[in-house]
């Protein structure tokens, strides 16, 4: 059982593990019997897999989709076990996983990559972490050759330079008995533009467009004091030693009317923009009834 | 490659009829997903973008004020998210989309147009109130009306492209006589309650929730933790997200039990079968009220779920997939109750629509050698207008959607130092679940025995981000 799809409670031989060294530092590994890892910290977590730890640590072969996007994505294409999703392209397989895990047991991925050596790694870490019986990877230049799909998927996800190049053949891939979703990820204002011409000419409806973005916030105690404590012209007392988060009872104020208080702002190290999001609906096609 | 699997199919749900003493959440019979179902709960958006809940009973009829009135049967069979049109006899018919952009429609003639020469002025319009009422009266189209009204605005032609667009447009959300029957899910039902009554989903916007999904790692065979007090929007969209496998336990303020949201969702049987509800007193009770706890233990809220014994032992079990919080009472006391029950490398999930209220556990769990990857998080949300030559954000937006602590559980352990020997490590005790156990460190420099071993290994304490005043060791870790 993939430690992707289901959790496990023990590490067995041949798991993937990501191994956590800080903040900051998550490297993923397999745990092999004989093998060994070199680690200078003195202590080191072996957590779990899950598809937001593999977005922090896999290893980048193209720029990733990261966890804000992908979490806004997933809820507007109303993706949930049993979607089958065509994503296209597979990149580095950070979304994958995700999609993977959103969709499973019952669900099937179909992923699109262009460039060969991209597609190989990507087919070979889905062997590697188990999920192969979910997705179905294909090299293939969709732009040219489109997604050889018919009335199948019930959401589609691009994420291509030319993303108006693909929606005829991401149309024909969709399901046309319901309602389904496409989701395009692009950078540049121009692209979404060109995307929304292409959407709303093959007959797309519901089009919104949407930039969401992560704001990570720093908390830290500090200890304020009251300008009178500054207005004496005897040195100023010594501050006691601060300490994040521990029980304020422990904290001696340097000074009377001194308080611990805690800061919180959002870090400066913020993102400005990732990609633009564009969202549709394709309505079913009209019935014989219907028409009157 | 892979084979695609069986299509999926409709869960098996046996008709429900309703018991003398009603199930609080019934499941609507079996259908094809997609398509509106007798008893389905629905939102109708209407031409001027309200929008309206209700469930579509058999042989009723639905009235839309000024857009009209239809039979509920005529829509019982039919595809959702098509606009449907009423005409004679609450009958409806598919009706054609109407261009979200009116610009194609609006003809301009005068090519350099703009409003330099036109004065606002009631008179412009010359269709009379009685002749509009009229028009209605005759059961004329909705578009045929407007097209009316366009002709007999004696400035419509000086207008640019731009502005005949929205005067089209502002014509629509008043005229047609059309309604959008939209599937409700979770995503759909975030955005209606966050609209329209935020209060009762605790101000949690879709970004935000959809956050707290793939943060709690939320997919099926979860066995989950919740602790909801957002009228069941969590739970609903929890549930949606594992499909009817795994469990979920949702424990909630003790006052109501409350998860209207999850009754809209019409879920299949299937899916409301993996869901236990219990208040927190009932969970939780006081040491000192046992013997009065005890007197209605073994009652069930309703004949098909546990008794709250049976659910307080299952809670006691612990080692749960994750923990989501959205409660009222404060986040740190919620989390001080319910943590110990989740095994560890597992999430935890916080949410307050006031970031200040998750400062104090924000910077606990920092401090805490039971939590690491500890983020305080909120999310910036922009919706843009596309429209030729008309790109650009649009003119208002949200300006706040809440607020999340998100965390991963370790085991907290005395630091051990690097010079025990393989036998003293061995002997510090060995536990494979449960946070109140020490755990039996790997030790990766040694390499690995080949045996199973619990995840966790921790010595001393850690680096959080920059700019932090990180405590310096302290005595009690026992670090060398």
């Amino acid at each position: 059982m993939s430690t992707f799809e289901r959790y496990s409670a023990t590490i067995a031989e041949g798991d993937l593990a990501i191994l956590y060294r800080g903040h900051s530092d998550l490297y993923p590994i397999v745990i092999k019997s004989g093998e060994f890892v070199n680690n200078n910290k003195g202590y080191v977590i072996i957590l779990h897999p899950t598809p937001e730890l593999w977005t922090l640590s896999l290893p980048h072969r193209t720029q990733i989709l990261y966890q804000a996007d992908i979490s806004i994505i997933t809820s507007l294409l109303r993706l949930k076990p049993g979607s089958r999703v065509l994503e296209s392209g597979t990149g580095s397989g950070s979304f994958s996983h995700s999609l993977i895990r959103t969709i499973a047991p019952t669900g099937h991925l179909h992923t699109f990559e262009y460039h060969e050596g991209r597609a190989a790694e990507a087919k070979a870490e889905f062997e590697a972490h188990g999920l192969a019986q979910f997705a179905t990877s294909q090299c293939r230049d969709v732009c040219k050759d489109g997604f050889g799909l018919t009335n199948l998927v019930d959401a589609a996800f691009l994420d291509l330079p030319a993303p108006w190049e693909a929606v005829a053949s991401a149309k024909q891939a969709l399901r046309k008995d319901v309602a389904t979703r496409l989701c395009s990820f692009s950078p540049c204002i121009e692209q979404v533009a060109r995307t929304v011409e292409a959407l709303t000419q093959h007959g797309f409806t519901n089009i919104e467009m949407y930039e969401c973005l992560l704001r990570e916030h720093d908390v830290r105690n500090v200890t304020i004091h009251q300008v009178d404590v500054m207005r004496s012209l005897a040195p100023r007392p010594k501050v006691a030693a601060v300490r994040p988060g521990k029980g304020q009872e422990e904290d001696v104020p340097a000074a009377p009317g001194s308080v611990i208080t805690a800061l919180v702002r959002p870090r400066n190290d913020a993102r400005g923009h990732t990609s633009f999001l564009t969202f549709a609906t394709l309505l079913p096609q009209a019935e014989e009834a219907d028409e009157q | 490659m892979s084979a695609e699997p069986q299509p999926t199919p409709a869960p098996a749900v046996s008709a429900v009829t309703p018991a003398a003493d009603t199930t609080p959440l019934e499941a609507p019979a079996a259908s094809k997903p997609g398509i509106i179902r007798a008893g389905d709960h629905v939102l109708l958006v209407l031409p001027s973008e309200n929008k309206r809940m209700l469930q579509i009973k058999p042989d009723t009829t639905v009235e839309l004020g000024k857009f009209g009135k239809f039979q509920t049967n005529a829509l019982i069979g039919k595809p959702y998210g098509v606009p449907y049109e009423i005409v004679k006899g609450g009958e409806l018919v598919r009706a054609e989309v109407t261009p979200e952009d009116a610009l194609g429609e609006a003809d301009s003639d005068v090519k350099d147009a703009n409003n330099k020469n036109i004065f606002d002025d009631n008179a412009n319009q010359t269709l009379t109130h009685e002749e509009i009422a009229t028009l209605k009266a005759e059961q004329a189209s909705g578009h045929e009306i407007i097209a009316k009204i366009i002709s007999s605005h004696s400035e419509f032609d000086k207008k640019t492209e731009f502005s005949k667009a929205k005067y089209i447009k502002k014509k629509r959300q008043t005229f047609l006589r059309q309604f959008t029957p939209v599937q409700l899910d979770a995503a759909t039902l975030c955005d209606f309650y966050f609209n329209k009554n935020p209060a009762k989903t605790k101000e949690m916007r879709i970004d935000i929730l959809s956050l707290l999904l793939t943060s709690a790692n939320v997919r099926a065979h979860s066995r989950l933790l919740i602790y909801d007090d957002t009228q069941g929007m969590v739970t609903a969209a929890v549930l949606e997200r594992m499909g009817g496998f795994g469990e979920v336990v949702v424990v909630h303020e003790a006052l109501s039990q409350n998860l209207d949201i999850v009754r809209y969702m019409n879920f299949p049987q299937a899916t409301l079968d993996t869901l236990t509800t219990i208040p927190v007193n009932r969970a939780f009770p006081l040491p000192e009220e046992m013997e009065l706890w005890e007197a209605s233990a073994d009652t069930r809220e309703n004949k098909t779920k546990p008794s709250f014994r049976e659910t307080r032992d299952n809670i006691h079990r612990g080692g749960f997939d994750g923990l989501i919080v959205a409660s009222t009472a404060d986040p740190h006391s919620v989390v001080d109750l319910l943590s110990p029950y989740v095994a560890t490398s597992r999430p935890v999930v916080v949410y307050h629509s006031a970031l200040n209220m998750l400062t104090p556990l924000c910077q606990s769990m920092r401090a805490s050698q039971s939590y690491i990857l500890v983020n305080l998080l909120t999310t910036w949300y922009r919706p843009y207008q596309v429209l030729p030559q008309r790109t650009h954000p649009t003119m208002n937006m949200s300006g706040h959607g809440g607020a999340l602590v998100v965390a991963t559980k370790v085991a907290p352990g005395p630091a051990l130092p690097s010079s025990l020997t393989k036998q003293e490590l061995i002997a510090v005790g060995s536990s494979t679940q449960g946070s109140r156990k020490r755990s039996k460190p790997a030790n990766p420099a040694r390499g690995s025995s080949g045996s199973p071993a619990p995840k966790k290994a921790k010595v001393g304490d850690e680096n959080e981000g920059d700019g932090m005043e990180v405590d310096p060791v302290e005595a009690g870790s026992s670090q060398v």
